[in-house]
């Protein structure tokens, strides 16, 4: 009997964060895979909460929409 | 420019084909290259075309769609893939032999790219077949499940669930312990599904354990169960709720209660063993119910049930907006009949949950005693009796009711024979001895535990006090928020009171509510993210301060392996959303 088969539907996706669809598009790759992740860096764990593009490594980009910057937190 | 980002966009789209197909209105589709979604770049060069594998075959009378969200809870890569293709396809527009398409949809294109670990029981496979009802029970708990739950279901024909659940069985792997990543909604009644006992049966060809079903016994007709007999080991839970045709009648709204009813002695003929289910529900009053308690615990131990399971009911605020009766009295009066029942029941009887009953009575929780016995278990046989307290097996101190257990499984397992067991009753030791071989239905090794011991639930195990002190060791944590339920905090209050773990740390105790569900649900394992979330909130609100480190036991979390609630959410967003560091602790539920 061949396999049964498993489909899943496309609907178009989240709340966009950035408008620019190429910035948007790797935050939203990024934000995914975070949440069956965690990075590690040797052992240790490493919690990402940005990135840099490497032509512009000035600027920090937030992967989270709703998190709490650092300087937001409470003390 | 665009260069390195067309050539991630390469590398991802390639990767994601090598797992899943694309598809459109139900047919694959082959894709073999994309454009940027910008009207002045125009088509990309052929050195920008990837390779999709295999070329696509184009399929009719597709299956139907499976739930994400469900996806989300047992295997959230395929989550990933929708959220990564979507994220995708609103820059590239794919091609075919250079013409535009669209898709709307994916299959994973080779199952066994999916397989789990598993314990490979056989309920991962017909737990499938549960997705209709024969009964409307008027406590039923799935009526109280909101539509943001990752359990939901969704209709198929029967045909589909079928072909399904075979696919599911050809990748069912006992012996290396795999199998499908589970996509298991709400489960029903099993019993009715027109390819049940096919399934059963191919089942029972690739499994020698035990078939654990559910059912509310509508279709345990005298022929049904001898087509059971046919396949044991088979271990029976039938959800009964009254032994009054009447009473059940109006519990369940089923048509056949008199089948139920008097499949007891069927199922004791057949020689399958049976949990007699019982959710009391105060209906009319509550003396009623407690008056059709005892009587349906009498009958079922004039049945020889294995075991008597006495569920305490509590419901949603999406069952019922309305308060439906007071559950510290309907609660408590429960458990106090069934103490009293046991004093004139051979058969054992079970609260769950059990820690609610270990609160109330038990000064000191956690303890390895004995609740009931199964009957003819070689524990009943050996002259243990109800109330004592195992203090020692073979030559090993007993100090938790957990190690007990432990015990008592490995002895099973192992087939050794004899064990000695010296137990506390009345004030003194006595010592008896156990004879593994001994024993006769409805006892039965391959679908019991503890040798017929049955004790007051899966108590907490010591290590994790360990493995809690490793946890706020790793973070150097001073002052640690540890969210318990109201259920098993006192039982852990205890426990950190005898360790002497955590004298240089600040260890606070709190208790999220069930903001959720509401209602009365008041369950550690049903609080979801956003109860945590508002609780810690509150917490550092109210203290002014925040802790170092937040530690949340795992079974919330634990359906899937993958850190989810309920709702499909990671346990992640905790830390995201308050910004102090969450830790989960590795445990197990307190549901035996």
């Amino acid at each position: 009997m061949a396999d049964y088969v498993f489909r899943y539907e496309l609907d178009g996706g989240s709340e966009l964060v950035y408008s620019d669809p190429l910035l948007e598009m790797i935050r939203a790759q990024l934000e995914s895979i975070l949440d069956v992740v965690i990075p590690v860096e040797g052992q240790r764990e490493v919690r990402i909460d940005g990135f840099k593009l490497l032509r512009d490594r000035s600027t920090v980009h937030r992967i989270f929409p709703h998190e709490k910057e650092s300087s937001e937190r409470f003390e | 420019m665009h260069q390195p980002i067309v050539e991630f966009i390469r590398r991802q789209l390639h990767s994601l084909l090598s797992v899943i197909e694309l598809e459109k209105d139900g047919r694959v589709v082959h894709v073999d290259g994309f454009r940027l979604r910008k009207p002045e770049d125009g088509l990309q060069a052929a050195g920008d075309r990837f390779h999709s594998g295999q070329s696509g075959r184009v399929s009719c009378g597709a299956s139907s769609f499976q739930s994400v969200k469900n996806a989300s809870l047992y295997e959230p890569r395929i989550e990933l893939i929708k959220k990564q293709l979507e994220s995708l396809l609103r820059v590239v527009q794919l091609e075919s032999r250079g013409q535009a398409i669209e898709v709307d949809g994916f299959r994973l294109r080779n199952l066994k790219d999916w397989l789990s670990p598993s314990p490979c029981d056989p309920t991962e496979i017909f737990g499938y077949a549960g997705t209709r009802c024969n009964c409307d029970c008027v406590f039923c708990c799935n009526k109280g499940n909101p539509a943001t739950l990752a359990l939901g279901n969704f209709r198929r024909p029967a045909s589909e669930e079928f072909a399904e659940m075979m696919s599911r069985l050809d990748y069912f792997l006992p012996k290396p312990g795999y199998c499908l990543f589970p996509t298991l909604g709400d489960i029903y009644e099993v019993m009715i599904h027109p390819h049940f006992f096919e399934v059963l049966e191919a089942t029972r060809e690739k499994s020698a354990k035990a078939f654990r079903i559910t059912t509310n016994g509508e279709c345990l007709t005298p022929e049904f169960i001898s087509r059971l007999k046919k396949l044991k080991p088979v271990y029976v839970h039938l959800s009964l709720n009254s032994a009054s045709p009447s009473r059940r009648a109006r519990l369940m709204k089923g048509r056949h209660p008199k089948t139920a009813i008097e499949s007891l002695p069927l199922l004791t003929e057949a020689g399958i063993p049976y949990a007699l289910v019982i959710v009391p529900w105060p209906m009319d009053s509550v003396q009623e119910m407690l008056d059709d308690l005892a009587d349906t615990v009498a009958y079922a131990d004039r049945n020889l049930a294995h075991l008597v399971q006495v569920n305490l009911a509590g419901y949603s605020k999406y069952f019922s907006h309305e308060k439906l009766y007071d559950l510290d009295e309907v609660w408590s009066r429960v458990v106090s009949a069934v103490r009293d029942l046991r004093e004139t029941t051979a058969s054992p009887i079970v609260v769950m949950p059990s820690m609610y009953e270990e609160n109330a009575y038990e000064t000191r929780k956690n303890a390895s005693k004995v609740v009931g016995l199964v009957r003819n278990s070689p524990a009943a046989r050996s002259g243990l009796t109800r109330g004592d307290e195992i203090l020692k097996l073979g030559s090993v101190v007993i100090s938790s009711r957990p190690q007990a257990r432990g015990l008592l499984s490995v002895l099973q397992g192992n087939e050794a024979g004899q064990a000695s067991l010296t137990v506390e009753r009345g004030g003194e030791r006595v010592e008896v001895i156990l004879n593994m071989e001994d024993f006769s239905y409805p006892y039965s090794p391959e679908t019991d535990h503890h040798l017929g011991v049955i004790f007051m639930g899966t108590g907490l195990r010591l290590s994790y006090l360990e493995s809690l002190r490793g946890v706020i060791n790793s973070h150097n944590a001073r002052h640690v928020l540890f969210l318990s339920s109201t259920l098993v905090k006192p039982i852990f209050e205890q426990l950190l009171a005898e360790s002497h773990l955590f004298g240089d740390v600040r260890l606070d105790i709190g208790v999220p509510r069930n903001s959720f569900f509401g209602g009365n649900i008041f369950m550690g394992d049903l609080l979801v993210v956003q109860d945590f979330i508002d609780f810690i909130r509150e917490y550092v609100k109210g203290g002014g301060y925040r802790p170092d480190l937040v530690v949340i036991p795992s079974t919330p979390f634990s359906l899937g392996g993958w850190g989810r609630d309920l709702t499909g959410r990671v346990y992640l967003d905790i830390e995201r959303e308050v910004g102090i560091p969450v830790e989960l602790l590795p445990c197990s539920t307190i549901f035996d």
